[in-house]
Formats: structure tokens, C-alpha cells, sequence
């Protein structure tokens, strides 16, 4: 970040990660109604991140993965991405499918049209969740877009929001959240990347100048 | 990898003697510029994020982050360690547009501007860029070897590809 430090001050990150509890609640409780089981999440983590070790946290720039993006705007602008692991992403469509289940065929894993619109609503409930959870919090208000799918390498699929959080400076600020059912993980990153000034904004229409 | 190769991650550059090599991992709308002097055999590889330092006033950031700033940089690092100037070839790849991004903002049309500002940068310095793989909607892993000047490119439901 420009001028400053590397690091966000304690009180700046309990509200950011409050705000990450909060959206992680809703998507939670949204998630267990449409899978009908449990589900319950892990405590948010709230971090700034310099930009070139944010896909070593997602399990390496080469690792393939299932992302889904979602783009905020109006008050507050920002990106919001799932990254699921190809089993996650397989466990999910399999608990909204049911019986049909999961057709898995050939080395290459490939979504049909049914399953991209699964993974692409659990996206988009997730980003809902998180945006009312700002929302209600800061009294600011956004848009949220529909959700952009894509199966590629960590590194690629995060390469987007990177040169967002780029613009601003050599760090990225990470919302970290987890949800499991019955101790399996089956969402794992969610990611949170509010553009510096939204941050700002944030903070400030929670009282922080 | 093998261990005589460097990682070379966002917002980086390095630069290597045979018989080691240079790789960036998982490139999205990342450039990755590999510019080699086949002389002394010396290579070196930037991994850029956005096009332009100019259009970021202010200071703090880095300067391998930049596609234009970054290869400036590479390209003294290799004359500084030896290679000459006019013998100095390029190769880039990478500039995929990840998501079909439907907004307005700038950040959607990111990897072919990235793409842009790499190929007037290597022209105004006057290296002459031999080779390219830009563009598309895939990721790319690309391997250089600096002994050859190969550049080989995977991605995950692709064949190998060599440039």
C-alpha cells in the first residue's frame, strides 16, 4: 500500500473481520438451506497479503482449480472469488444434484452446462451473503454482478483480481473464510478484495478516519 | 520443477546462466516476458502484472509489477551482466482474459493491454521480439530455457507447446 505500513492495525483488522464473520454467518446459514444439511464456519482470517504470495496461500499458482468471480460496485468496489479444489467443487455439485449426481469422465475435468449453473448459484449466494453483510454493517450500498466461472490454474484465475489490488500497491488485503459439514471442508477460500479506496470507505462509515 | 530452475512469481524478475532455467507458474492476464542474448547465453525472465508504471503516479510500487518499466529494468540487468544490446531477443507469452468480465472498468481488457505495452516497450527498445503466445482465455506455465532460447508453454487441457 502506498505510504503505508505493511501490516493493518489490530482494532482495523477485528472490524474487516468482523464484517467477514458476518458475510461467512449468511453464507453459512443460506448454503445449509439450499444443501439441506449443516453447515457451520471457521473463524474469518483478515490479512494483507504481498501480491506474489497470495497464490502460494491458495495451494500454489499451478494447483487447477474451480473459481468463481463476482464483481461489486457502487459505494463500495470490489472483487469477490470462491476458489474451490476440483473435489470441493465435486462434493457440492453432488449435494445440490443428488441423484443425478456427478457425471466424471475422461482426464480432464469438465463442467456440463447443469453443474456450471450449480457452482455458479453457490457462488453467487456466497457473494450475496458477504454484500449484505457490508451492507448492513456500513450502511453502503452495492451492486453485485452475475457470477463469472473458471477452471484454470490458481495463478491465472487470481491474476484478474491481483492487477485490481496491483493498481493500489504491492499488497492485497484477504478476507479468509472457511465452511464445513460434518468436519469436511467444502468450501474453502472465499476471498474478499476490496479496491484500497473501498477499504477506506469501510472503515470510515464504521467510524475509523 | 527441477531444481536448477527459478521460480519467477508475480511482479518479479531473474535472470539465469545454462544450465539453469526460468519458470512463472500459472500466468492469467500476466505478461511474461523472457529476453535472452544467444551470444553469452544469458537469459532473463519478467512476470508483470499491469502494463503501465506511468499510470500509477504515485510511488511505492515496484517495478517489475509494470510490463513497460519492467523490461527497461531486465534489459540493463542483462547488458550490466554482459549480454549485448543488439543481440537481445524476446520472447512473450501470457495476456488471457480469465473471465469474460462484462463491466465497464479497465481491469477486464487487462491481459491484451498487458500484451500491448510489452510489444511497444521491446520495440521502442529495439529488441526485436521473435516469438509470442498471448491472448485466449487459458492459463498458461511457461518453462525458459536460456541456453536455447526456447519457451514452452503448458496449459491444463492443451499440448505442450514450444516457441
Amino acid at each position: 500500500m502506498n505510504g503505508q505500513d505493511e501490516h493493518i492495525d489490530s482494532e482495523k483488522k477485528d472490524v474487516l473481520r468482523e464484517i467477514a464473520n458476518i458475510g461467512a454467518g449468511h453464507a453459512a446459514t443460506a448454503l445449509a438451506a439450499l444443501l439441506d444439511r449443516p453447515i457451520v464456519q471457521s473463524i474469518p482470517d483478515v490479512e494483507l497479503v504481498p501480491l506474489n504470495d497470495v497464490p502460494d496461500r491458495l495451494g500454489g499458482p499451478d494447483k487447477t482449480v474451480a473459481s468463481g468471480l463476482i464483481e461489486l460496485s457502487g459505494d463500495v468496489s470490489a472483487f469477490f472469488m470462491v476458489v474451490l479444489n476440483l473435489e470441493q467443487a465435486d462434493r457440492i455439485i453432488n449435494m445440490m444434484l443428488g441423484d443425478i449426481g456427478r457425471e466424471t469422465s475422461g482426464a480432464i475435468w469438465q463442467l456440463s452446462e447443469l453443474e456450471e449453473s450449480v457452482v455458479s448459484e453457490t457462488v453467487n449466494i456466497l457473494g450475496g451473503s458477504y454484500l449484505t453483510a457490508i451492507c448492513e454493517m456500513t450502511g453502503l450500498c452495492a451492486n453485485q454482478s452475475t457470477p463469472y466461472l473458471c477452471v484454470d490454474m490458481v495463478g491465472a484465475v487470481l491474476s484478474v483480481v491481483l492487477a485490481e489490488a496491483g493498481k493500489a500497491g504491492d499488497f492485497a488485503i484477504v478476507f479468509k473464510s472457511e465452511l464445513f459439514n460434518n468436519d469436511e471442508c467444502i468450501m474453502g477460500d472465499i476471498i474478499l478484495l476490496p479496491d484500497e479506496q473501498s477499504c477506506g470507505k469501510i472503515l470510515k462509515s464504521l467510524g475509523f478516519e | 520443477m527441477n531444481q536448477n530452475s527459478i521460480a519467477v512469481n508475480i511482479a518479479m524478475m531473474k535472470i539465469a546462466r545454462p544450465p539453469q532455467t526460468l519458470h512463472s507458474l500459472g500466468l492469467g492476464s500476466c505478461i511474461g516476458v523472457a529476453i535472452y542474448d544467444p551470444g553469452i547465453k544469458i537469459g532473463g525472465l519478467l512476470h508483470a502484472l499491469l502494463p503501465r508504471i506511468g499510470e500509477f503516479g504515485s510511488g511505492g510500487h515496484s517495478r517489475a509489477k509494470f510490463a513497460d518499466s519492467g523490461i527497461e529494468d531486465l534489459v540493463e540487468l542483462l547488458v550490466a551482466k554482459g549480454a549485448r544490446r543488439n543481440r537481445l531477443r524476446a520472447k512473450i507469452a501470457g495476456g488471457a482474459a480469465m473471465f469474460a468480465l462484462k463491466s465497464g472498468s479497465s481491469i477486464g481488457d487487462i491481459g491484451k493491454r498487458n500484451v500491448q505495452s510489452s510489444i511497444e516497450t521491446l520495440q521502442r527498445l529495439g529488441i526485436e521480439l521473435v516469438a509470442q503466445d498471448t491472448g485466449g482465455n487459458k492459463g498458461r506455465t511457461i518453462i525458459f530455457n536460456v541456453d536455447t532460447g526456447e519457451l514452452t508453454i503448458k496449459m491444463i487441457d492443451r499440448a505442450v507447446k514450444v516457441i
